[in-house]
């Protein structure tokens, strides 16, 4: 038997040139019991290729895969509190905070660094007792000379006070 | 969360707030407010004074004055004449509990019923405070200085150059 024409074949197929008609005649050929010895190595590439071909799903594959499909866990729905929907509105807000706070403690600093005095006591919340400055002038004078007096009262009191220790031990 | 954020929002509302005088403090705690008289003069006030005192100053060859009220930055005076002793008391507690941040000026006064503190940071005396009871002219004074005194400002006080108006 020749089989020249099969030989031709093969090579076209190798090639990618054969009609689907060729290649059923290859598939049919190799599909055979008596094929010679040097094709042989070909036979299990067109037997499987024609066992794929004949492949088909099962009657019952559609029922396995909804029964299976049916069986998977059921994914349970989250419950979404007002507090997990405000939580970016939440972390905005801290956000916003934490800036105001190191900036205001950022102001602050600096404001102390210029104005010590100033930044020591709450001085906007002072209000003046008199408009007049010379009414003021003779208030402060007064408390001016009322603390004078104490301090000078104070003075001789430890100057006395020194004398009487320095004459004791004198004696 | 929650927490942060109301601990977040307390301090920032504390931060910017300043240091009480103790005239305010004793204001705060005093509940019979009637029986006291209150005068304050603020920074603003206290630079028109020693424009005052710099015009005075021609007249009353008065140097003490100037360089006294130049330290000063605010003076509050509380005057009461009820009640006085009870008043008194109630100053001298609260100085005893800011004893960390007041310092009496002349330890040894025998003296208890005129007594002066000072409040000092970075050795200068920001605050001074006297306390004055006078019970026979039913009388109840605190004086309360702000500013920046040195101890030279207490020499020229103590000196008795001070002169009267």
């Amino acid at each position: 038997m020749d089989y020249k024409y099969i030989e031709q074949l093969l090579e076209r197929y190798w090639q990618c040139d054969t009609s689907v008609e060729e290649e059923a005649i290859l598939r049919f050929f190799f599909s055979q019991s008596s094929i010679p010895s040097y094709l042989m190595p070909y036979k299990k590439l067109f037997s499987e290729e024609r066992q794929l071909q004949k492949a088909q799903l099962s009657a019952d594959f559609d029922e396995r895969l909804l029964s299976q499909i049916q069986t998977q866990e059921k994914v349970k729905a989250q419950k979404t509190t007002w507090t997990n929907r405000l939580m970016p509105l939440y972390k905005a807000v801290a956000s916003i905070a934490i800036i105001l706070t190191l900036g205001n403690a950022a102001q602050s600093s600096f404001r102390q660094a210029d104005e010590t005095i100033q930044s020591d006591y709450n001085y906007e919340s002072y209000e003046d007792s008199y408009k007049d400055p010379q009414t003021a002038y003779n208030q402060v004078s007064e408390a001016l000379q009322m603390v004078s007096q104490r301090l000078s009262d104070t003075i001789q009191e430890d100057t006395v006070r020194q004398e009487s220790t320095a004459n004791k031990m004198q004696k | 969360m929650i927490r942060a954020l109301c601990l977040l929002v307390i301090t920032s509302l504390f931060l910017p707030m300043k240091g009480q005088d103790f005239v305010s403090k004793f204001m705060e705690q005093c509940s019979d407010k009637d029986s006291i008289q209150c005068q304050t003069i603020s920074p603003k006030m206290m630079e028109k004074l020693v424009e005052v005192q710099l015009q005075q100053k021609e007249e009353n060859n008065d140097e003490v004055s100037g360089y006294l009220l130049s330290k000063l930055k605010s003076a509050r005076i509380i005057t009461a004449n009820r009640h006085c002793e009870k008043l008194f008391h109630k100053a001298s507690q609260l100085i005893e509990k800011n004893k960390n941040r007041f310092v009496p000026l002349g330890n040894d006064s025998t003296d208890k019923k005129n007594q002066i503190f000072i409040r000092k940071h970075d050795d200068i005396i920001r605050e001074l405070v006297m306390l004055s009871l006078a019970p026979e002219n039913h009388i109840f004074t605190i004086i309360n200085f702000t500013g920046e005194m040195d101890d030279e400002f207490i020499e020229s006080l103590s000196s008795g150059k001070l002169k009267e108006n």
